[in-house]
């Protein structure tokens, strides 16, 4: 019997982690799944997010440990890569694998 | 959310990092030195008048360089790629060096061996070995329009022979055909470039500050 069947139709959804359920938050953590590290212009440019927006989501992600910034220099700019830590890369796998389990256990 | 796709979100951000035009730009300087140097070969001979024209590639390589640093780069930002496309751009470069040197060595083998005027050998040989270079480089960098350049190239070669042959153009065509593959690659390139300079710089100094505070 699925859950979804057990809980009289509803899944639940509290296995759906809420720091990558935001669309923002997953549009930079795919982006970030699939490089190494990007800086933020690539980060801006990729997800469509405004700037500020950017900052406050990395914020979120970085409190919850699923990214870091290394603070670094290009010649004599300052340039910051993101990347997804480990945790954050496997809070992503986990955050897919949960939604198509949760996709398929929706009611028709 | 199932639908994510992994592999073309990193294709795109590929993409997205690397099909800034630049490359086309590159590609038709390239292109533009066998247009040129004919007319040079006749005093220089072949080897020194290719020899002549790399410090104009260079020249142009270094503005495309300085082009890439200051006014791209800032635009379109940084991304570092993962193993899966290291691999894959290890394995362009591996494939390049070896179409190369065998072209090199027939084009060699065939001066020597068959030196008794310009035969359709020549073109088609020629030709090829461009189409394998951009096909090669139009699947590992993800830029079809490569493919596209490579069949542009081999047509035109043989074209430009044919043209030749019928006393229409001098140097076996090659300063019509590169010549204007040069000008049409030129122009896609500037096209891709162009729309990607008037992209607004976020910020003055080419960073994002707020950044800097996360």
């Amino acid at each position: 019997m699925s859950e979804a069947e057990a809980t009289g139709g509803s899944p639940s959804l509290d296995w759906i982690d809420p720091v990558i359920h935001s669309p923002a938050r997953l549009k930079i953590v795919v982006e970030l799944y699939v490089v190494d590290a990007a800086d933020a212009t690539f980060l801006v440019h990729r997800t469509g997010l405004t700037w500020g927006n950017l900052s406050t989501h990395l914020g979120k992600l970085e409190d919850a440990g699923y990214v870091k910034v290394d603070k670094g220099y290009d010649g004599k700019k300052p340039r910051s890569l993101i990347s997804l830590t480990d945790p954050g890369r496997e809070a992503f796998k986990e955050y897919r694998a949960n939604m198509q389990r949760a996709l398929r256990e929706l009611p028709d | 959310m199932s639908n994510i796709d992994l592999v073309e979100a990193e294709r795109r951000s590929f993409r997205s990092a690397t099909d800034t035009g630049l490359w086309d730009l590159r590609v038709a300087a390239l292109a533009s030195m066998f247009a040129i140097v004919p007319f040079w070969s006749a005093t220089l001979g072949d080897f020194w008048s290719a020899l002549a024209y790399v410090p104009v590639l260079l020249v142009v390589f270094g503005v495309l360089r300085w082009v890439r640093e200051r006014h791209v780069r800032p635009r379109v930002g940084v991304a570092r790629f993962g193993a899966y496309r290291r691999g894959r751009l290890r394995r362009f470069t591996v494939v390049m060096l070896v179409v190369n040197v065998i072209a090199l060595v027939a084009g060699a083998v065939a001066a020597v061996r068959f030196d008794s005027g310009p035969t359709w050998l020549y073109p088609f040989a020629f030709g090829l070995s461009l189409l394998v270079m951009f096909s090669a480089a139009a699947y590992y960098l993800e830029i079809p329009r490569f493919f596209v350049y490579g069949l542009l190239l081999i047509g035109g070669s043989l074209v430009g022979e044919e043209l030749f042959r019928q006393g229409q153009v001098t140097h076996h065509g090659y300063p019509v055909v590169f010549g204007s593959s040069a000008v049409l690659i030129a122009t896609v390139g500037l096209i891709r470039l162009g729309s990607i300079l008037r992209r607004a710089l976020p910020s003055a100094a080419g960073h994002a500050p707020e950044l800097d505070d996360v």
